[in-house]
């Protein structure tokens, strides 16, 4: 399971640097349990201008594998992290 | 993990001559890796000598290209260039690779469709080893944009080098100015060495640097490098300083030693082992903030 997500993550590009998250380990420590995966999220910079986009995308392209029902961000290395968790939860509400 | 960067405001101070003095002294107590950020005009590898033991491309920004077996010579696209980088040359549309900014308008505008906007090569960035340690450095290709893209990059590959070799610090050799690369080398680092000369400009710049670091919260530590070139200038640099709250933690006076180790390809504590105390406390008073 843990490869068929790393898949998925290699897809989301970070378009500042020009390469896939996974080789660029913007994502890492990545886990599954009881449909939920698991990672930690820590973007190129600390004021990293996509962090929101690009948890964006991560969270929903992990949604559209039948077998997540949830994805649970750790952040780091983010001025912000709290407004980055908000609007990942507004994003699951929606 | 330490992030220290040394900036200066104004270019030509002395900044790459005191990174490497700086990398130098802290190579000898900890595991350092080692980040030359300025891109555009990159020479802390004058120095440090680096084995470049990893090449990449730096793809960024799109510049226009023209097929001239579809183009009719219509000129609509020369017409509709904001930035002039088209031209009727020898019986063809010419793209001025200088000048085109990637719009993609001449691109709408072509209805052959011979027009493509195809991504940049605007550099190259390195991983390699030397004498102090790992070193990643790049260097942006001339006239090209996108510097502060190519500085985010090197910075996060010295950060994967550092985590993946257990190093205590990386040592940031900045830019000059207070743009896109400079702000793009300075967030979330522990620490800025401002790196200032007894100038009018030197002071004004330091100024705009100053306060550059105090938008982004990044603690500022001075040095005054050739501060006997103007002793009026250094005791306005040491006011200023003062009243506002920023540590003067070493003064260098004016030496050709600086510029007949570059010359060596040697830091100037490798050329002149009287340097090595003046640097060892500007260590100490580097760690101890």
């Amino acid at each position: 399971m843990i490869d068929k997500i790393i898949d998925v993550l290699k897809s989301v590009k970070d378009k500042y640097l020009n390469m896939d998250i996974v080789s660029a380990r913007v994502v890492r420590d990545i886990g599954f349990s009881d449909g939920v995966v698991y990672l930690t999220f820590r973007p190129t910079q600390y004021f990293c201008p996509l962090a929101i986009v690009l948890t964006t995308e991560i969270k929903k392209k992990l949604l559209e594998m039948d077998e997540v029902s949830d994805v649970n961000f750790k952040i780091e290395g983010y001025y912000d992290p709290e407004r980055l968790q908000k609007s990942l939860a507004e994003l699951t509400e929606r | 993990m330490r992030q220290i960067v040394i900036i200066s405001g104004k270019g030509g101070t002395g900044k790459t001559s005191i990174a490497a003095a700086v990398i130098h002294t802290a190579s000898q107590q900890s595991k350092v890796v080692s980040a030359d950020c300025d891109v555009d005009a990159s020479d802390l590898h004058l120095i440090l000598q680096p084995e470049i033991k990893q090449k990449n491309v730096f793809q960024a920004g799109f510049k226009a290209q023209i097929d001239k077996d579809r183009c009719t010579v219509c000129r609509e696209c020369i017409k509709v260039c904001r930035f002039d980088a088209i031209f009727y040359k020898q019986n063809f549309c010419t793209i001025e690779p200088f000048l085109c900014e990637g719009c993609g308008l001449c691109q709408i505008s072509c209805n052959e469709k011979a027009i493509t906007i195809a991504q940049e090569t605007a550099g190259e960035w390195y991983i390699s080893d030397c004498r102090y340690g790992n070193m990643v450095h790049a260097m942006l290709y001339p006239g090209s944009e996108n510097s502060g893209k190519l500085v985010t990059m090197v910075r996060h590959q010295a950060k994967l080098i550092s985590e993946d070799t257990n190093a205590e610090y990386i040592i940031i050799d900045g830019p000059p100015g207070i743009g896109c690369p400079v702000i793009a080398s300075i967030t979330g680092t522990d620490l800025a060495l401002a790196v200032i000369e007894p100038t009018v400009s030197g002071i004004h710049d330091f100024e705009r640097i100053q306060k550059l670091c105090n938008h982004f919260k990044v603690k500022i530590l001075v040095c005054i490098n050739k501060y006997d070139i103007n002793i009026d200038i250094t005791h306005n640099i040491e006011d200023y300083c003062s009243k506002n709250n920023v540590p003067v933690v070493m003064k260098l006076a004016f030496s050709d030693k600086f510029l007949y180790s570059q010359i060596q390809n040697r830091s100037i504590i490798e050329f002149d082992n009287s340097y090595s105390s003046t640097f060892s406390l500007l260590w100490s008073n580097i760690n101890y903030d």
